[in-house]
């Protein structure tokens, strides 16, 4: 239990979501591998704060890392709900989720 | 010898792996949420290793609770549940991307000697024990002084996705 443990596990995490996001051709199954790649780099910055000495010995300045994790859920919740939102218009569009059939902006 | 602690951690790790692959592996998508709630548990575990129980909290509500809801919601309401996880066309390019990533992450974290800047001496392992066994008052008053802004900004981000994700599936009415 290492930060090197930590970092691979989030390493490995990251290059399953990026496999994902190339190799699905479903809208939710690639906002759910972008969701694996937030979640990877929370890790990665939770480790970190935990892991690597403070700069100063102030108490806040060692939760950085957490709150860098907090901002990245706020942002990833904002995501999904927009993702989601933009699947249910273009199912409602093309009757499909599959992006071959989401090429609206293709001129 | 192997701590109790390091064995919960490659169970934790192995068994977070083993789901996110599942979720881009399987066929049913249904199935691949519910391998991607699993991972999001996994995550909780590792948080809870690395004493962050505020953010274990935070994950196990948000993610857990909300946003594998929210997918499971817009999977149900779009057909193909059975058929509906297929491979694109660029299966082969993809899986080589991945492994070639991945190959480099880890020899770049394996190479470098993470000693040199772990080591953390009595005084600083004081404060990042002071620092965890505190972390929610910390976390609130760095949330009200520190980055006051950037927590106005991410409160004005989530009330524009709502608007948005509102007006997007909204019914046209002319």
């Amino acid at each position: 239990m290492t930060l090197e443990g930590f970092l691979i596990i989030s390493a490995i995490l990251f290059c399953i979501g990026l496999t994902g996001v190339v190799i699905k051709s479903n809208i939710i199954a690639i906002l759910m591998s972008v969701e694996l790649m937030l979640n990877s780099v929370n890790i990665a910055a939770v480790a970190a704060s935990r892991y690597v000495p403070p700069i100063t010995l102030d108490p806040s300045q060692v939760l950085m890392g957490n709150m860098f994790a907090v901002f990245v859920i706020t942002i990833a919740a904002a995501e999904v709900a927009l993702g989601l939102a933009i699947v249910m218009s273009v199912y409602k569009d093309k009757q499909s989720i599959f992006i071959k059939d989401a090429s609206h902006l293709k001129g | 010898m192997m701590q109790i602690a390091d064995i919960i951690f490659y169970l934790t790790g192995l068994i977070t792996l083993s789901s996110a692959l599942m979720v881009i592996l399987t066929k049913d998508i249904f199935r691949a949420a519910l391998f991607l709630a699993a991972t999001f548990l996994g995550v909780v575990a590792l948080f809870i290793l690395l004493f962050a129980e505020f953010l274990a909290a935070v994950q196990l509500i948000i993610y857990v609770g909300a946003i594998s809801v929210v997918i499971i919601f817009a999977i149900m309401f779009t057909k193909n549940v059975k058929i509906g996880n297929p491979f694109s066309n660029f299966r082969i390019t993809g899986f080589l991307l991945g492994l070639f990533m991945c190959g480099l992450l880890i020899i770049s974290i394996t190479v470098f000697d993470w000693d040199t800047i772990t080591t953390l001496d009595t005084k600083e392992m004081e404060i990042v024990v002071y620092a965890y066994q505190n972390s929610i008052y910390y976390i609130g008053k760095i949330l009200v002084t520190n980055l006051v802004v950037p927590f106005i900004a991410s409160s004005f981000i989530l009330l524009a996705a709502v608007i948005g994700a509102i007006s997007l599936v909204k019914e046209r009415t002319e």
